[in-house]
């Protein structure tokens, strides 16, 4: 039994891991777009920018999932994302990456607003163009200060995964709960635990490595 | 043949004039002191020099180029950053780039922009570290240097792109007092060099030394000029006068 167990949850654990890792290379590159966006000089664009965060920060991610996935087929009288498993996933990843870009771009914008005017100043007289001032001076103390905030999104993706059974993506917490209607036993279900438990404890590792390799200035 | 001539330079935030036309020049290897009470327009004047912030009105002609127009269209971001070049700035708050190393600072912009091959550059960043004293914290960074060694880094990393006159906004006014004199030293060091310099400053004793020429900037405006000699020891205007008491009590 045990063995059937884990094998199930892993295969669940490996979908949680895809929507993750997914996740991370759409909505990390994806904010800093939004993050430039909401600072525009552009004042339509910087105002409609900061709505969409606005709403997708102040709606909880599970509803977000129901809208995105049954909303167009609601709407339009026809879905979009496809049938079967397959379509349901795209759907998951449309709006894991829309909803974590809102939130990794404010933590930009916060980052990018608290590095001193001096630093941009200082690369002006020196006669640097505005690109030369973003990438080889002001990104990496950017980096530096957003490092911890960054961490805790991301920890907090690795158990948000979870959302992706709403609409029926069989991800590890499905995987284990499976077996309460199909074998009567609880235990799997607290075994998931486990993963997210040792799979967090690898990413705050991570994040802390990078962390010390920025340590060598202030 | 003046260097620099700045003439009838003004600029105002909103409402707020906080220069009201200046007017002053200078010669080739000269030193200007710029002093005055805070909000009085000194760093403003500088900012405007540099581009920081662009004059409302007026022109700066630099070896007889005239580089600053008021009334002509606005500059585009190639053309400010080509006239910045003709200056250098060295700021309150030095603005080190912490991630870079004391090397790194000096050598960046000169190697993005391409100013010499990069093996030049290297020498030459490293013989301006020795100018000013650093060549055994060449490889260390910002952080770990105190606030004088790195406005003397500040200084190198300004001389590093050749400007034809290097500004200081009130370079020692972050330093502890007992660290102030080693920054000092090194700009009494450029003036016996010849090195055109426009310096915003609270060190009285420091201008009356190292300045050829003093500007008293008040409300906007050049509320007295002259030498150090005519400006402190013999001061006009009533305000001028009060000025200097407030200073010596300090």
């Amino acid at each position: 039994m045990f063995s059937t167990v884990m094998t199930s949850l892993t295969f669940g654990f490996l979908k949680s891991l895809e929507i993750f890792a997914l996740t991370l290379l759409g909505a990390l590159p994806l904010g800093l777009i939004i993050c430039f966006g909401s600072m525009s000089k552009f004042k339509p664009l910087k105002y409609l920018v900061k709505f969409i965060v606005w709403v997708v920060r102040g709606t909880p991610l599970m509803l977000q999932l129901i809208v995105v996935y049954y909303g167009p087929g609601l709407v339009f009288g026809y879905n979009f994302w496809g049938m079967g498993s397959s379509g349901r996933f795209i759907a998951v990843m449309a709006a894991f990456i829309i909803n974590y870009a809102c939130y990794f771009s404010e933590i930009y914008r916060g980052g990018i607003e608290s590095i001193p005017s001096g630093q941009y100043e200082a690369g002006q007289v020196l006669g640097l163009t505005k690109k030369q001032i973003f990438f080889n001076i002001v990104l990496l103390q950017v980096i530096k200060r957003i490092l911890p905030p960054l961490g805790n999104e991301v920890i907090t993706l690795v158990k948000d995964t979870s959302l992706a059974r709403v609409i029926a993506v069989y991800e590890i917490i499905w995987a284990g709960q499976a077996f309460i209607k199909s074998a009567g036993i609880i235990w799997p279900l607290f075994m998931t635990a486990v993963f997210y438990l040792i799979f967090c404890g690898i990413v705050t590792i991570v994040m802390g490595k990078i962390e010390a390799k920025l340590d060598y200035f202030e | 043949m003046s260097i620099l001539e700045v003439k009838g330079i003004k600029k105002s935030f909103g409402s707020n004039h906080v220069l009201k036309g200046i007017d002053f020049s200078l010669e080739e290897g000269e030193v200007l002191a710029i002093i005055g009470p805070s909000g009085g327009g000194k760093t403003t004047l500088l900012k405007c020099i540099n581009f920081l912030e662009i004059a409302d009105e007026g022109t700066i002609t630099v070896r007889d180029k005239m580089i600053f127009d008021g009334s002509a269209p606005k500059m585009t971001d190639a053309e400010l950053r080509e006239k910045r070049l003709c200056f250098g700035l060295v700021f309150q708050q030095f603005n080190l780039f912490p991630q870079y190393t004391v090397l790194e600072n000096v050598t960046l912009a000169p190697k993005l922009l391409q100013k010499y091959p990069e093996a030049e550059i290297d020498s030459l960043a490293k013989e301006l570290i020795a100018r000013v004293g650093l060549t055994d914290k060449m490889d260390s960074y910002p952080c770990k240097l105190s606030g004088g060694q790195q406005q003397r880094v500040a200084i190198a990393r300004a001389l590093a792109m050749g400007p034809d006159i290097l500004c200081f906004d009130e370079p020692t006014s972050s330093l502890d007092p007992e660290i102030t004199g080693e920054v000092l030293k090194v700009i009494k060091k450029l003036a016996d060099e010849n090195t055109t310099m426009v310096i915003v400053t609270h060190e009285m004793g420091f201008a009356k030394e190292v300045a050829d020429k003093v500007i008293f900037i008040d409300g906007g405006v050049i509320a007295e000029q002259g030498s150090p000699k005519e400006v402190f020891e013999n001061p006009k205007s009533a305000r001028l006068q009060e000025f200097l008491g407030s200073m010596l009590k300090a």
